[in-house]
């Protein structure tokens, strides 16, 4: 009898949420399609053979899906009182600050892209002292660095507290006008 | 699942077939056609390898042109550009000029359908199974949407007779939906999760010896999950309709030998290779040079199936050689004594295998094999600052639990397996859902789907191949 309960149990669970979920945003597609007709505007015979018309209505799916914002808090809820993480980007610090995940990862080939902006700015800095116009660079430095106290147990990588005063160095060297906003 | 449910039972098939169609003509409505005419290429050459009847000299001439046939569309489909490129590669060493080839598109599930049919005509030239008479049916095989894009790779002999006689309860459905649940949490809590290590592991310049362990660890787990995870789903799917498939997978992490791994691991793969390649190149009848020989070409060939790449070809041989090896030892394959050294060595084996798999090409997998190597630089005895960044709590917790699902739930397998009244190796009886097992399933499940609606989707693995 249990065994039976248990089954029914499983098989309405699977079929509420599944079915439940899917329908009920085919609802929201049909009453949402003013708004985004420009879609279905789209409609030729080569999106409908390529599979392009497909995949505009998955991504339409995808952002209508009826879940969609309460499964966003409910998996943020989950992931931060867990692990006492944030969504992918994102990094948390003391007291509820928040921080973006790129001001405290080195990036692949950030050194050549520096090098390159560095470039750049000195570039310009001359071709407009060549016509009397004076270039000042402010440097804003990145919120990890105003709030390094509050950052908490992330820490920016050497390569990231290496960039504001590896800049502010270089731009003095090549005689660029800086303004240190630190 | 509506519509096939409202449909009475003799027209079933025309539901499978049309939603399978639909399904497929989804991703690309011009490549239907490929696959309609494959289809119906295959039904006709059973049909006139029937009318000779099974193992003539006519049937012989007509199970040729069908497998030739069916291979030269995979051989187009699949392989036309990495041919050229090569091809290229060497021209324009000698200083030719090139020749040009407009990128052919690779169609979704090509490798498993066409291996499906060739199964289909060479079961019929050997008189295993009779020709259908029936196309719908034999259509609606080729286009079974479950396991269309990933496997498992199915053989008409095996469920021929599902498609005229098979059973609707209760039960069924329930292990259906039990087990198209617990695909869906392997692939987007644990899978999924895995993916962000793996991605951002390989692409790595420099990677230190803990980076490339991380990565290699993930990579074995997410495979594992991503792929279990859509044979079950498939299986689950098939059981809602009233199909019993064969399973795909069966803890192969838990092997003690290569053999025993690919007796456990994408079964249906390996055991059509073993019945549609190795048995008809020789098998182990001619001789031990003609036995590792046969060995070595079938893996080599199963590795190629995976893509035009290669770092798959190397992957083929490296299994090749070693199932080879094992038989010219007398390694003991049979995997009824455990011993935890064998056990790690054969796991070890495995995971390098994944690196020239994964990687996208050879110099990658060269690079993050360097890696692996013991040494005892400081530096490379932590994670590079690019790689630690980016590993979340979440990723290493998920890494945690997966392998420990994988030892524990293998090892409880294992202990199963002993038992002479428990079922062998993919042959899927009506499994009783322990009720503490449901009460955590459906949560986690629930988990998934708020996961995947918040998170971006990747797609599986083996949907490249």
């Amino acid at each position: 009898m249990t065994g039976m309960l248990l089954k029914k149990l499983i098989v309405l669970f699977f079929l509420g949420t599944v079915f439940g979920a899917g329908i009920s945003t085919l609802f929201d597609l049909e009453t949402t399609s003013d708004s985004k007709k420009s879609s279905t505007e789209d409609f030729n015979g080569h999106a409908l053979m390529s599979g392009e018309l497909a995949r505009n209505f998955e991504s339409r799916y995808d952002d209508d899906f009826s879940l969609r914002q309460f499964g966003l808090n409910v998996w943020a809820a989950f992931q931060y009182s867990i692990f006492k993480e944030a969504q992918n980007g994102l990094l948390i610090g003391h007291q509820g600050w928040l921080f973006t995940s790129e001001e405290f990862i080195a990036n692949p080939g950030g050194d050549e892209a520096l090098a390159a902006n560095i470039n750049f700015i000195t570039e310009a800095s001359r071709l407009l002292a060549s016509k009397n116009v004076a270039l000042i660079v402010v440097l804003i430095p990145s919120k990890a660095r105003l709030l390094s106290g509050q950052t908490g147990r992330h820490q920016p990588s050497l390569v990231q507290q290496k960039t504001y005063p590896q800049v502010l160095n270089h731009l003095q060297e090549e005689s660029v006008l800086t303004v240190d906003g630190l | 699942m509506t519509f096939y449910y409202l449909t009475p039972e003799r027209h079933r098939s025309w539901v499978i077939l049309i939603g399978s169609y639909v399904f497929y003509a989804w991703w690309r409505v011009d490549f239907l056609l490929l696959f309609v005419a494959v289809t119906l290429w295959n039904y006709f050459i059973g049909r006139r390898i029937s009318n000779c009847g099974p193992q003539t000299a006519g049937a012989r001439q007509w199970v040729f042109l069908g497998v030739s046939i069916n291979l030269s569309a995979l051989a187009y489909f699949k392989y036309a550009n990495f041919g050229v490129t090569t091809v290229n590669a060497a021209m324009a060493e000698l200083g030719l000029d090139p020749w040009l080839l407009t990128a052919v598109i690779l169609p979704i599930g090509i490798s498993f359908y066409i291996f499906q049919a060739i199964s289909y005509i060479i079961d019929v030239y050997r008189g295993d199974v009779p020709a259908t008479k029936n196309l719908v049916d034999f259509a609606a095989f080729i286009a079974l949407f479950p396991q269309l894009i990933a496997g498992p790779v199915l053989r008409y002999k095996d469920i021929a007779d599902q498609f005229s006689q098979r059973t609707h309860s209760l039960d069924k459905f329930s292990e259906g939906a039990h087990r198209f649940m617990l695909g869906f949490v392997k692939k987007v809590v644990i899978a999924d999760t895995l993916a962000p290590l793996v991605n951002k592991g390989f692409v790595l310049q420099d990677p230190s010896f803990l980076d490339a362990w991380l990565t290699l660890l993930a990579y074995t787990a997410q495979l594992y999950f991503d792929f279990s995870g859509y044979a079950d789903m498939a299986i689950g799917l098939g059981l809602m309709m009233g199909f019993r498939f064969m399973g795909n997978f069966s803890h192969p992490y838990i092997s003690q030998s290569i053999t025993e791994f690919w007796r456990r691991w994408h079964i249906s793969l390996s055991s059509w290779l073993r019945d549609y390649l190795y048995i008809p190149l020789g098998g182990n009848r001619y001789g031990v040079i003609i036995t590792y020989r046969n060995l070595f070409l079938t893996m080599l060939l199963g590795g190629l199936w995976h893509g035009a790449n290669w770092t798959f070809l190397v992957w083929g041989a490296w299994h090749g050689a070693i199932l080879a090896l094992e038989k010219a030892f007398g390694v003991d394959t049979s995997g009824a004594r455990f011993s935890i050294l064998r056990w790690l060595f054969c796991l070890l084996l495995v995971m390098l295998g994944w690196v020239v798999f994964r990687a996208e090409n050879i110099s990658q997998a060269q690079s993050l094999y360097a890696a692996l190597m013991p040494t005892m630089a400081p530096e490379t005895l932590k994670f590079s600052p690019v790689y630690a960044g980016q590993i979340t709590s979440l990723q290493l917790w998920t890494l945690a639990l997966s392998w420990s699902v994988i030892v524990l739930r293998g090892f409880y397998q294992r202990q199963q397996d002993r038992s002479p009244n428990y079922p062998a190796h993919g042959v899927g009886g009506s499994v009783m859902v322990p009720f503490a097992h449901a009460a955590l399933l459906l949560p986690v499940f629930m988990l998934a789907i708020f996961k995947l609606s918040a998170e971006s989707y990747s797609a599986f693995l083996y949907f490249q191949f």
